[in-house]
């Protein structure tokens, strides 16, 4: 690979580097979080389809409460659990905008579970990035509604009881049910091939955006060490623990047919089963 | 629109690569959480301790050039992004 002319070697090929979208600063999280992952693999789909000049996110309460400085678009800051709420907002006035909303599951599954209901109810044009941990990293490491039974947190020390604090909450296996939905999926980002998933999950989404599609949701099961009492590595193995609560994989793809109400030959089976039980 | 793109040309260039590696790493952004020397199916990485960064973390390190297949599986669980990857030399792999 050497130039004929001078005798120097070739620039060499640039296989990765840091995507252009994601601001050239260190982050405040703490060291392997999930969120720095998920913010990159934004940043990477950003600059793959030219998407960053248009979009406009909305950010959430919560550890990635400073998410807008990190991705190099337009945001909004919302009240805790309303991020749906301004993206819809946003939507309505900007029929033209990416609209990209940010939560994690302390933010979108306790105090903002009816904004996003609603928001999904409605089929609003957004896309939203569901960061789980299963956790409230930011105060802590309090329970969260989306705590593994048994797991221990600084508000269920013995574990988390259901008689005491009920069962973890499947957002996005409910979303799947609305009929303003058109994609939900979970990954995970324990390991790279997982990481590669949740990327293909998050372009789908963004597609189905582009395309003038209804509300959009990825779900991604990410870690927090410190919150769990783990290191790194260790809070990365222990997702395939989580990912037994929260099953990873595509929930609703309404257009091609995946998902709860839209497999075309369910209903038929279904009646027949119905036809078959005793009355 | 938004004055916080950053620079569209490459940041690194390759005029600062004499001798060849196939990894640049912002050693300044690394918070050693060590999820790429677990990533590292070559075991090539490891965590710098002979040195502590601003962030007051100990970085991670190449231990062996030659070892690295550029497979770009520590870029994809960086966390902070700190990685480039360049492709192989032809001449390397010979």
């Amino acid at each position: 690979m050497t130039t004929e002319a001078t005798g120097a070697p070739a620039p060499p090929r640039i296989l990765y580097q840091r995507p252009r979208a994601l601001v050239d600063k260190s982050t405040h999280y703490c060291p392997g979080c999930g969120h720095g992952i998920i913010h990159r693999l934004i940043a990477e789909l950003l600059d793959e389809l030219e998407l960053a000049q248009q979009t406009i996110a909305v950010a959430p309460v919560g550890c990635s409460v400073f998410a807008y400085d990190y991705i190099a678009v337009d945001w909004i800051e919302s009240p805790h659990g309303r991020a749906p709420a301004v993206a819809t907002g946003v939507r309505r006035t900007n029929s033209d905008a990416f609209v990209l909303v940010y939560q994690g599951d302390g933010d979108l599954a306790a105090i903002g579970t009816a904004e996003i209901i609603h928001a999904a109810a409605r089929g609003e044009r957004i896309t939203t990035v569901f960061v789980n941990n299963g956790i409230y990293g930011m105060t802590g490491g309090q329970m969260a509604p989306t705590t593994l039974l048994g797991q221990k947190t600084t508000s269920s020390p013995l574990g988390r009881d259901p008689k005491l604090a009920g069962y973890p909450i499947p957002i996005s296996e409910m979303l799947a049910l609305l009929r303003g939905v058109d994609y939900v999926s979970r990954g995970s980002v324990a390991d790279p091939p997982s990481v590669g998933k949740v990327k293909a999950m998050l372009k789908r989404a963004f597609e189905i955006q582009r395309a003038g599609g209804g509300f959009t949701l990825v779900e991604v099961l990410s870690n927090c060490p410190v919150g769990w009492g783990m290191t790194a590595p260790e809070s990365m193995a222990h997702l395939a623990e989580v990912a037994e609560t929260y099953p990873l994989g595509v929930i609703l793809d309404r257009s091609k047919g995946i998902g709860p109400g839209v497999d075309p030959g369910l209903s038929t089976r279904l009646a027949g089963r119905a036809e078959e039980a005793p009355r | 629109m938004t004055t916080r793109l950053a620079d569209p040309a490459p940041r690194v260039t390759a005029v600062e690569h004499t001798p060849f590696t196939p990894l640049a790493i912002a050693t300044d952004r690394c918070k050693g959480c060590e999820l790429c020397v677990t990533a590292c199916p070559h075991h090539v990485l490891e965590l710098d301790q002979a040195v502590v960064n601003a962030l007051g973390y100990h970085p991670v390190r190449l231990v062996d050039p030659a070892g690295c297949t550029s497979c770009v599986l520590c870029a994809r669980v960086c966390p902070d992004a700190v990685f480039t990857v360049f492709a192989p030399r032809k001449e390397a792999r010979s």
